[in-house]
C-alpha cells in the first residue's frame, strides 16, 4: 500500500508517509507529530486519528502502542464560538 | 442555570442516573450534543440468549424512548443539541449551543460514552465509506440503509453485530473481512489474533462462539470451528466471515463502487490479490474506546487498560473520581454493553445522592444493591467487547485503593 497516499488524519489530510517522516525527523510523542504535521489538530481534535498516530509512533520506535502517552486534553474539548467564552 | 446535578451524556448511563436522582427529588439537567436523547442505545437491536425466553429481545430504540420519557416525567430537564466543553472548576459545566453558558451544579456526572477507533484503508475517504457505528445509526436510528451491497472490514464484536443488524434491515452484506494488514491494523490484521480475541470475548472456544453468535440472530449455524483457519469463510447469520482475507483497497470515483480483497497468510501478510467485489458502501471497524476528552481535561488521571478498550479515567468502586463531586458512569469507564451502562448509571445516581447527603439514613443498603446490580448486568451480557474486562476492573480498583491510601483527601461517599 503506498504510504504517501493513505490519509491518516482526515481533518488535516495528513498521510501515513508524512507521519513516518515526522518520526524520522525526531518526533517521539503525539505532541511532536502535531507540531510537525498538524495531525490531531483539526475539527475532531484527534478523536479519530490519535490512536493511529500512536501506533505509528510505537511501531517506528519499536515500542508498545500503550507506552506512547495520550496527548493532554485541553478545554474547550469541542469547537465553540469565541463569543461563547468572552 | 443552577441545579443539583449536571449530567453530561443522555445515553443509557446518563439517563438511568437522571431517573434515580430526579425520583429522589433532586434537580437534574441532562446535556447531550446529539439532537435526541438515548446515546448509542438507540442503535441497538438484538436478542440475548442468556436471558429467559420472552425477555430476549433488546430493542434499544424503544428502551431509550421509554427511559427518556420517564426521566422527563420524574422532573429532570434534558437539553439536546448542547455540547459540554469544560467541567467548571467549582462545580458544574460550561456549555455551547444551549440557553446559557454555564450550568452550576453541586455534582457532575460524566457519561460521555465511547468513540470508534478508525481503521484506514486506501480509499477510505471516498463517499460511501463509513464506520460500523455510523452504519448502525443509519439503519437502526434513521431507518436509512447505508447501501444495498455492503462490505465490512475489521472483525470484532461490534462489526459482527452491525453486520447482522444490517442484514436484518435488508442490506446484502457481502462479507466481513480483515482490515488491510500493516502498522495501522496491527494485531487486528492477524488471523490467529482475531480468532483468539473473538473467542475470549465470548468466554469460549471459537466454534462455540460462532454457535452462540448464530443463536443471537437465530440464523443457521454450521460446523465451522475446524474451518476457521482455512481459506473458506466461516458463516455467521448467513454472512461470510473471512478470517483469511482482507480488504486492501476501496475504489470508486464519486462514490464507492468496489473493493479489492487479498488472501492473508497465518502471520498476517498479503499472499496474493484475490478479487474485486462490487459494493456501494464499506463499513470500517477498529473497535471502541472510552471518550475521555472532557474528564481528562479536568485533570482526572487516565490509566491504560486494554481490557476496557484503552485509556480509562481512574475511578473508585462507587464511580467517584479524584475530583470531589465529579462522577463517571457507562462506557467512559470502560467499554461494555448497554445493560451494564444502565446499571452503572443507577449506581452513580445512588452514589451522588449519598455524596450530597440525600440518600437518607436507612438507605445505605441501596448502594450495596446498586453495586450488585452492576455485577449482575455484567454476567448477563451476551458479549464482551474486550476480553479481560473483569481483570482490568480489578486492577483499576487496586489502583484506586492505592491512590486513596497515598492521599490525604480520599474521603468520599
Ligand atoms: C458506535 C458504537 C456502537 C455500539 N454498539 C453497541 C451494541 O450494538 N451493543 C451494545 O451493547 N453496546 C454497543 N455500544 C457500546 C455502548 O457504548 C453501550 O452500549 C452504551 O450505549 C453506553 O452507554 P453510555 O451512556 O455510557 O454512552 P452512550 O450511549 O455512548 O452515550 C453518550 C452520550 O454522550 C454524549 N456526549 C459525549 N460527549 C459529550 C459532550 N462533550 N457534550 C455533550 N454530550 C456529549 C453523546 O452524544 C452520547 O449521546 C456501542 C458503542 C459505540 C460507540
Amino acid at each position: 500500500m503506498p504510504d504517501d497516499k493513505l490519509i491518516v488524519c482526515r481533518c488535516e489530510e495528513v498521510t501515513l508517509d508524512e507521519i513516518k517522516k515526522a518520526v524520522k525527523d525526531g518526533a517521539s510523542t503525539v505532541s511532536g507529530i502535531k507540531k510537525r504535521t498538524r495531525a490531531c489538530m483539526g475539527m475532531c481534535q484527534g478523536r479519530v486519528c490519535q490512536s493511529l498516530v500512536k501506533k505509528v509512533l510505537a511501531h517506528e520506535s519499536g515500542n508498545q502502542a500503550d507506552s506512547i502517552e495520550t496527548a493532554t486534553s485541553r478545554s474547550p474539548v469541542r469547537p465553540i464560538q469565541l463569543g461563547e467564552i468572552i | 442555570m443552577k441545579t443539583d446535578v449536571a449530567i453530561v451524556g443522555a445515553g443509557p448511563a446518563g439517563l438511568s442516573a437522571a431517573l434515580y436522582l430526579a425520583r429522589r427529588g433532586l434537580g437534574v439537567v441532562v446535556l447531550d450534543e446529539y439532537f435526541r436523547a438515548g446515546g448509542r442505545l438507540a442503535g441497538q437491536l438484538y436478542e440475548n440468549p442468556k436471558k429467559p425466553p420472552g425477555q430476549r429481545l433488546w430493542d434499544g430504540k424503544a428502551i431509550a424512548e421509554k427511559l427518556s420519557g420517564d426521566v422527563k416525567k420524574a422532573g429532570a430537564t434534558i437539553l439536546t443539541g448542547v455540547s459540554v466543553w469544560e467541567i467548571a472548576p467549582g462545580s458544574g459545566v460550561f456549555i455551547s449551543g444551549g440557553p446559557c453558558q454555564k450550568i452550576a451544579a453541586k455534582a457532575v456526572l460524566i457519561a460521555t460514552g465511547a468513540a470508534e477507533r478508525a481503521m484506514p484503508v486506501e480509499g477510505w475517504t471516498i463517499p460511501g465509506v463509513m464506520s460500523a457505528g455510523a452504519a448502525q445509526v443509519f439503519a437502526n436510528v434513521h431507518g436509512v440503509l447505508p447501501g444495498r451491497k455492503v462490505v465490512m472490514a475489521g472483525i470484532d464484536p461490534l462489526s459482527i453485530t452491525v453486520a447482522g443488524e444490517l442484514k436484518k434491515a435488508g442490506v446484502e452484506v457481502v462479507g466481513i473481512f480483515l482490515p488491510p494488514p500493516g502498522i495501522l491494523a496491527g494485531s487486528s490484521g492477524l488471523p490467529q489474533w482475531v480468532i483468539g480475541e473473538l473467542s475470549r470475548s465470548a468466554d469460549m472456544a471459537p466454534g462455540t462462539f460462532l454457535k452462540m453468535a448464530g443463536k443471537l440472530f437465530g440464523g443457521s449455524y454450521r460446523e465451522v470451528g475446524a474451518r476457521l483457519c482455512s481459506l473458506a469463510p466461516a458463516n455467521i447469520w448467513g454472512i461470510p466471515l473471512h478470517l483469511r482475507k482482507a480488504v486492501i483497497r476501496v475504489e470508486g470515483e464519486e462514490q464507492v463502487d468496489s473493493v479489492l480483497t487479498a488472501r492473508i497468510s497465518h502471520d498476517g501478510k498479503i499472499e496474493q490479490e484475490d478479487c474485486r467485489i462490487e459494493a456501494d458502501a464499506v463499513c470500517l471497524s477498529g473497535g471502541l474506546y472510552p471518550l475521555t476528552d472532557l474528564i481528562a481535561a479536568a485533570g482526572c488521571p487516565l490509566v491504560s487498560m486494554p481490557g476496557l478498550g484503552g485509556m480509562v479515567p481512574l475511578h473508585g468502586p462507587l464511580l467517584q473520581t479524584q475530583s470531589k463531586g465529579v462522577f463517571l458512569a457507562g462506557s467512559v469507564t470502560g467499554i461494555e454493553g448497554a445493560p451494564v451502562a444502565i446499571a452503572q448509571g443507577h449506581l452513580a445516581g445512588v452514589s451522588i445522592a449519598a455524596f450530597l447527603g440525600r440518600l437518607g439514613k436507612g438507605n445505605r443498603h441501596e448502594l450495596d444493591r446498586a453495586v450488585e446490580m452492576v455485577g449482575q448486568a455484567r454476567e448477563e451480557s451476551p458479549l464482551k467487547f474486550y476480553p479481560g474486562a473483569d481483570g482490568a476492573r480489578k486492577e483499576l480498583a487496586a489502583l484506586w485503593d492505592r491512590w486513596k491510601i497515598n492521599s490525604a483527601g480520599g474521603n468520599y461517599a
